[in-house]
């Protein structure tokens, strides 16, 4: 197990992915502390190109893109975060109950990861949005992790039944462990890389999601994360034409491309290093 | 189940009367299949009884109805006189322990193999700190032939069949169980390394008084290890009794068919003694 972890480090595709993670991460932590409040407009300054004083430019708010830029990365970061992680946390719970309490606990589980599989998100987001007031990022983290986990609590279950049936547990249960127990100290530590790679997945789509919801206004209008930005970007309509800003649309497309490509790549480390099938090492 | 018959003067460990098991799958048109039925034997202290029978027989079906992995259709199994399920689980597993057919599979990846001798003192009633723990890990590894500092420390993957073998041996041996169910124990391990084992398996019986039940296919290793052997097919006993009797003088046809397929092993084995 231990070897697995120093794979990981040695992995070109996950130390790729990671370090441009941890440049975004920075962007999106330290900047906004740096960088002063990304709602403040300057009505002398709008729709400004790249200049010395504002690098990305001005949006026709008179609003910094950088400082907006840099906001955008933390708030997408946070959706993202907590939708992985909740979704990760449900999907464990609804994955391994199942297998572990049998019964009714295993059909209800089951019943739950099917309806929840063909929930559609659209439409369920478009009515939150309009019943739900003050929609914010944690809450919209929460709603995509209620709609993200179904198809990662079923492969958990699957691998919680194989696992299950490994002489381990019975040497556990032989140790006086309860079913809890033998689930969180035996069953789920060998998961643990399964269970990384799912919450890195999960936070990548989460965040993907999200811009997509944005982009077309049913997300929060008011915080801004990458998707609110490439919204605004192109229904802003003081400027006649609104590609003439390009640099109010183009840079929140990179970052948002650069994030999700990162962790698409960080994922496809994870998978080469733990899946000993496609490891090359 | 009154409290007399728990000190079980008749000398007998374990008893098992009319143990059926049977496995039943799909909700709408169940099928059922036979694991094993009215299975009646026991055990004496201090004595191996091995539990022979080729694959599909019922014998993994046996050890673990008599380990509560899982629950009989019917009959009774006595452990001191008490049925199993009067003990609670610690009580229970403190006096009934088990070594596995796979040793590759019952030791967690995850961890190093110390962790399984760790868990074990959580059935001992004493609460020993850490160093204490440690000695008694030791001398206990040292008294079944393994070397501490050779075994300690170390993942499963880095051990031979035979140390993790020996290693779940010492670990029932820690707990201070006086039942082991070994569930064809040597099967995976080279044949080298089996002797080893099975002398272990004798020497505890000598020196602890250790009850074994002692499942294999190998009539050879059944012969050697024990002096009363079960021969079980589809799930049923077909003959039992002591061991130079029943491979003598086989009274059933399955029992003489065993032991024409296996007339080679059987010379080896007596090699080793
Ligand atoms: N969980 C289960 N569900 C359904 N059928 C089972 C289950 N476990 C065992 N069986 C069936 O019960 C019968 C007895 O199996 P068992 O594992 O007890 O045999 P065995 O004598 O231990 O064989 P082997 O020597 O291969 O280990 C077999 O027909 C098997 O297919
Ligand atoms: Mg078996």
């Amino acid at each position: 197990m231990i070897g697995m972890w120093e794979l990981l480090l040695r992995s070109r595709k996950f130390m790729i992915g990671l370090a441009v993670l941890v440049i975004l991460i920075l962007l999106g932590t330290v900047g906004p502390f740096l960088l002063g409040d990304p709602y403040y407009m300057d009505l002398s300054l709008m729709g400004r190109p790249p200049s010395f004083a504002h690098i990305l430019g001005t949006t026709s708010f008179g609003e910094d893109v950088f400082t907006q830029l840099c906001s955008a990365i933390g708030n997408s970061l946070v959706v993202g975060l907590v939708a992985g992680g909740l979704g990760t946390l449900i999907a464990i719970l609804v994955g391994a109950v199942g297998p572990y309490r049998g019964g009714l606990a295993d059909k209800i589980s089951s019943l739950a990861t099917n309806l929840a599989l063909v929930l559609p998100l659209i439409p369920l987001f478009i009515i939150i949005a309009s019943v739900v007031r003050g929609l914010n990022l944690v809450l919209i983290g929460v709603i995509l992790a209620v709609t993200s986990w179904p198809w990662a609590a079923r492969s958990i279950r699957s691998q919680v039944l194989t696992l299950k049936e490994r002489e381990f547990v019975n040497l556990a249960r032989m140790s006086g462990q309860n079913s809890v127990q033998i689930v969180v100290t035996e069953v789920l530590p060998n998961m643990l890389a399964y269970i990384m790679m799912v919450f890195v997945i999960l936070t990548g789509t989460s965040i993907l999601a999200e811009s997509a919801l944005s982009m077309i206004g049913v997300s929060t209008t008011r915080t801004i994360t990458l998707g609110y930005m490439l919204y605004w970007a192109q229904h802003e309509t003081t400027v006649p034409f609104w590609w003439n800003i390009w640099w109010w649309f183009i840079p929140p497309g990179i970052v948002l491309t650069a994030l999700l490509t990162a962790i698409f790549v960080i994922h496809a480390g994870m998978d080469e290093v733990f899946n000993p099938r496609l490891r090359e090492i | 189940m009154e409290d007399t018959s728990k000190t079980g003067n008749d000398g007998i460990a374990l008893k098992c009367e009319g143990l059926t098991k049977l496995y039943t799958s799909g909700l709408i048109r169940t099928k059922t299949v036979v694991g094993a039925r009215d299975v009646t034997f026991d055990i004496k202290r201090g004595e191996i009884v091995s539990l022979a029978g080729e694959s599909g027989s019922g014998k993994s079906t046996v050890a673990r109805m008599i380990l509560r992995l899982i629950k009989p259709t019917s009959g009774d199994i006595a452990l001191n006189g008490r049925s199993i399920y009067s003990y609670n689980i610690r009580e229970y597993y403190r006096q009934v322990q088990a070594v596995f057919q796979d040793p590759y599979s019952a030791f967690n990846p995850f961890y190093i193999v110390d962790h399984v001798l760790e868990r074990a003192f959580g059935l001992r009633e004493d609460n020993l700190n850490r160093d204490e723990r440690s000695k008694i890990i030791r001398s206990t590894l040292e008294s079944i032939g393994l070397n501490p500092s050779e075994v300690l420390g170390r993942y499963p993957h880095e051990l031979s069949g035979g140390q993790m073998q020996r290693l779940l041996i010492g670990r029932s041996l820690l707990i201070g169980s006086q039942l082991l169910i070994a569930d064809e124990p040597t099967s995976m391990i080279d044949a080298s390394t089996r002797a080893g084992v099975l002398n272990l398996l004798l020497s505890l019986k000598k020196e602890k008084g250790l009850s074994v039940l002692f499942i294999t296919h190998d009539i050879g290793q059944a012969q050697y290890v024990s002096e009363r052997v079960i021969v079980m097919k589809q799930g049923e006993v077909v003959e039992q009794g002591p061991v130079d009797e029943v491979f003598t003088r086989p009274q059933h046809p399955y029992t003489k068919e065993l032991l024409a397929a296996v007339p080679t092993l059987y010379e080896r084995w007596k090699e080793c003694s």
